[in-house]
C-alpha cells in the first residue's frame, strides 16, 4: 500500500524510536511490555503506542502519533524526547536490578534475624529510591513534555503515575503499626478477661498478628508500588527496631536492659546447680512439687518447657507463660516457680505439645 | 559491716516483674507505717492476680497468700497457657 505522510512520519519516529533503543546497547527495553499500532478507520492513519512498566511498578503508557499534526512533526524533537524517557527507563530498571538483592535480603530479615548492617543497608536504598523520586517522579518542570499543550507535539499519556506525597510519617509503617496496636489490645485484653488463660488463644492470636506483620513487611519489601508512600527518612533504627522487635519475638537477641535484668533476677533465683547448667546450656532442669518429675526449661519466652522421662529423654512439651509482654528471664523464673511449688495448677492451666 | 547489718535486716524489697525486666520498690521493715504500705501494695498486687513468693534457701523459693515481713517478696504475673 502507498504510505501516506502520516504513515511515513510514525515510520520515522518508530525507528527514531528504536535507533535510540540500540543506542543504549539493547535491541529493546527489557521493561518494554508492549507495542501496538492502531489504525485510525476514520482518516486512515496510523498510531503506534508502547507500554512500558517502570521499577517503580507504574504502567508508563505512551500514545504516540495520536492526533499528530504530521506537517509540523519534529523528528529531532522526538528523538530528544525518546533519549529523556528511555533515560529514566534505563535508570528505574538498573535501580531495580542493584536493589534486587538488597530486598531479597530485607525479607530474610524479617524472617530470621536483623543484623545491624543489614538494617542500615535497606535504610540506605530507601535514601536512594527516595533521591530518585524527589529527581525524576516527584514534581513536574514548567514547560516540559510532560504536558505540553501542544497538539503538534508529541502526544504521550502517562497514567497512573501520581505525584508523590512527602508528607511526614509513611502510612504503611503507620499501618502496621496500627494493625500492631489493635491486636495487642484485643489479645491483652482476652488475658486479663481470662478467657485466654487455658487455651491457645493468646499464642494463636499473637503468631497471627507477628504473621500479619510479617507479610505487610512482605508486601512493603517485594511490592515497589507500596513503595510510594515511602520517606526514607521515616525509617528511623527505633521504628525498626520496634518492629523488628515485635516480628522476631521469643527469638530476638537479648540485648537491652530489660532483657539484662530479667536474666540477672533469674540467675538470683538459681540454685548452683541450675545455674551451672543454664550458664553452660541456656536451660536448667526442676523437679515438680507434687509428682517428683523432672522439665527442662529452656531460655525463651513460650513452648520452652520440656517433661523428661526417667532417662532425661523428652516426654512432651508444655507450654504456660505469664501474662503481658514480660522478657524470657522473667518467664523462666515464673515457670521454674510455677513448677517448684504449685506443679498441680502448673500442669492444669500450660498446653501440652509434642 | 553492721551498718551494712542493720540495713539487710530493716530492708525489704518488692521484685515485680513487668515489661522491663522488673520493677523494684523498698520498705523500711523498722518502720511501721513503712511496714503498712508495704502491705496495702502487697493486697494491692495480689489482687492484680499476681503470685507473691519468697526466698526459702539458695535457689529456692515458696509462695505466699498472706503478707510476710520477708527480705524480698517477688511478684509474677499470672500464668497462662501458651
Amino acid at each position: 500500500l502507498p504510505l501516506n505522510a502520516r504513515d511515513i512520519a510514525l515510520r520515522s519516529a518508530e525507528e527514531a524510536f528504536y535507533s535510540v533503543i540500540r543506542s543504549a546497547g539493547q535491541d529493546r527495553p527489557p521493561y518494554l511490555d508492549r507495542i501496538d499500532y492502531h489504525r485510525n478507520h476514520d482518516n486512515g492513519s496510523l498510531a503506534f503506542e508502547a507500554r512500558f512498566h517502570s521499577y517503580v511498578g507504574q504502567s508508563v503508557h505512551w500514545m504516540l502519533f495520536e492526533r499528530l499534526d504530521y506537517s509540523r512533526f519534529d523528528l529531532g524533537g522526538y528523538v530528544r524526547e525518546c533519549h529523556s524517557l528511555y533515560s529514566r527507563l534505563y535508570e528505574d530498571h538498573m535501580l531495580q536490578l542493584e536493589l534486587q538483592p538488597r530486598r531479597e535480603a530485607l525479607e530474610r530479615l524479617y524472617r530470621i534475624m536483623a543484623p545491624a548492617h543489614m538494617i542500615e543497608n535497606a535504610r540506605e536504598d530507601y535514601r536512594r529510591f527516595e533521591e530518585h523520586l524527589r529527581r525524576h517522579h516527584s514534581y513536574v518542570r514548567p514547560g516540559s513534555v510532560w504536558n505540553d499543550p501542544n497538539p503538534y507535539y508529541i502526544n504521550r499519556t502517562i497514567r497512573e503515575i501520581e505525584p508523590f506525597r512527602h508528607e511526614g510519617p509513611s502510612q504503611v509503617f503507620r499501618d502496621v503499626e496500627e494493625t500492631l496496636r489493635r491486636s495487642r489490645n484485643a489479645v491483652e485484653a482476652q488475658m486479663f478477661m481470662g478467657s485466654a488463660t487455658t487455651s491457645t488463644t493468646a499464642t494463636e492470636q499473637r503468631t497471627l498478628t507477628a504473621d500479619s506483620v510479617l507479610r505487610a513487611y512482605e508486601r512493603f519489601a517485594s511490592t515497589p508500588s507500596s513503595w510510594n508512600n515511602l520517606v526514607a527518612s521515616d525509617l528511623t533504627e527505633a521504628s525498626l527496631q520496634r518492629l523488628r522487635d515485635y516480628v522476631l519475638g521469643d527469638y530476638a537477641p537479648q540485648n537491652t536492659e530489660a532483657d539484662k535484668k530479667g536474666i540477672e533476677l533469674l540467675k538470683s533465683w538459681l540454685t548452683p546447680d541450675q545455674l551451672a547448667q543454664y550458664e553452660k546450656s541456656k536451660a536448667f532442669e526442676v523437679t515438680g512439687s507434687h509428682t517428683g518429675k523432672r522439665y527442662r526449661i529452656k531460655h525463651g519466652r513460650q513452648m520452652n518447657i520440656e517433661e523428661l522421662d526417667k532417662n532425661g529423654k523428652r516426654v512432651q512439651g508444655l507450654c504456660a507463660l505469664p501474662i503481658g509482654t514480660l522478657v524470657a528471664g522473667d518467664c523462666v523464673l515464673a515457670q521454674k516457680l510455677a513448677i517448684e511449688t504449685n506443679e498441680k495448677q502448673f500442669l492444669e492451666v500450660a498446653n501440652k505439645f509434642a | 559491716v553492721a551498718f551494712l547489718e542493720k540495713m539487710r535486716e530493716t530492708n525489704m524489697k518488692f521484685s515485680i516483674m513487668d515489661h522491663s525486666g522488673h520493677s523494684t520498690e523498698a520498705f523500711d521493715k523498722a518502720s511501721a507505717e513503712s511496714l503498712a504500705a508495704a502491705q496495702a501494695r502487697f493486697d494491692e498486687l495480689i489482687a492484680e492476680g499476681r503470685t507473691a513468693a519468697v526466698r526459702t534457701g539458695e535457689g529456692s523459693g515458696r509462695v505466699i497468700k498472706a503478707f510476710e515481713p520477708a527480705d524480698e517478696v517477688l511478684f509474677i504475673p499470672r500464668l497462662m497457657g501458651g
